[in-house]
């Protein structure tokens, strides 16, 4: 799955949450992609000025269709474009399939339970592995772990909980500013101890794939070693932000 | 410091090198430590983005584009190894 250059055709695009858009991309000559891997999206404005950022791919498998799920940061240069602007049937370019290091892919271990932990929209690259989990049948024990501001800023709720009722995973959500009515834990940021509740012990040697803002993510790796696991058993992506 | 990871050089080095490098090992010529290149820090202060190690916050490479090419900075670098063939991804 050789990386290049492709144009992309806007094919279907939906509001995810208030501030984040789901845009499905038809893209002829995509080599398909493993479940983890991420996009360039360059933009090329009249006057030849180019901004290019990098995006998780939530669909994973060999289609050309290719899928995103992109928040808009209020002083980004290219989502609040993606997310207010691009319309169905417009074009974009994008470069990839993109990186071989965060990727889950059937098959890979099956003897040793999965722990995804994601922190906001850096569920995405998680969601792809969840689906490429689920579509295969892969009987690797699934966890994830999923840190959000408010009920409504959950992405793919209804995909996850679907995921989670069918059992094929394990699903702990943990909301940092408001929980819904009834919640057993009230809203706060994740802690140490909520963490270990949440995932799997070490014990299990479960491989951890943590995607989220540079500081939850390196907040959430430094607890996991305390706890036992092993650096070389976590995988990170960090996409900025404080 | 803001920063985001070595996964954000995997397209500007595709382009440069025609490879994926995220999952190759680098050793910081500063302090030795050898670290994935998905695992490097990077930041975007500057014409392009350089990576940073993840131990000790030396630069280890940068990467600039220009019209005559792309030029990626190596200094920061004592080794680079390529993963063997079975553990590569594509």
């Amino acid at each position: 799955m050789t990386a290049a250059w492709h144009v992309a055709t806007v094919v279907a695009a939906r509001p995810e949450t208030a501030s984040a858009r789901r845009i499905e991309l038809e893209v002829p000559g995509w080599p398909g992609n493993d479940a983890g891997q991420h996009l360039d999206v360059r933009l090329t404005a009249p006057d030849g000025y180019q901004a290019s950022r990098s995006y998780s791919i939530a669909s994973a498998g060999p289609s050309t269709r290719v899928e995103l799920a992109v928040d808009r940061l209020p002083d980004g240069e290219v989502s609040p474009f993606l997310v207010d602007e691009l319309a169905v049937g417009d074009q974009l370019e994008v470069h990839g399939p993109l990186g071989g290091y965060f990727v889950w892919r059937p098959g890979s271990e099956p003897e040793r339970p999965v722990q995804l932990i994601a922190g906001g929209s850096g569920v995405v690259p998680l969601l792809a592995m969840v689906r490429a989990h689920a579509g295969s049948g892969d009987p690797t024990p699934f966890r994830l772990l999923y840190s959000v501001r408010t009920p409504d800023d959950v992405f793919y709720r209804n995909e996850l909980q679907q995921a989670a009722d069918g059992s094929p995973l394990e699903l702990d959500l943990v909301y940092t500013r408001t929980s819904p009515p009834g919640a057993t834990r009230p809203a706060g940021r994740l802690t140490r101890e909520t963490l270990t509740e949440s995932v799997e012990p070490a014990q299990r040697r479960p491989r951890v794939f943590i995607c989220g803002s540079t500081g939850f993510v390196e907040q959430v790796a430094v607890w996991l070693q305390e706890l036992g696991h092993a650096a070389a058993d976590i995988r990170t992506e960090r996409f900025g932000g404080t | 410091m803001s920063h985001v990871d070595g996964n954000a050089l995997a397209g500007v080095m595709a382009d440069a090198l025609g490879a994926d490098v995220t999952t190759m090992r680098v050793g910081c010529a500063h302090c030795g430590t050898v670290s994935i290149i998905a695992e490097t820090m990077v930041t975007f202060d500057g014409p392009g983005p350089v990576a940073h190690c993840p131990t000790c916050a030396a630069i280890l490479l940068r990467v600039v584009s220009a019209d005559d090419g792309v030029t990626v900075d190596v200094r920061g670098i004592r080794t680079l190894t390529m993963p063997r063939p079975d553990e590569r991804v594509e």
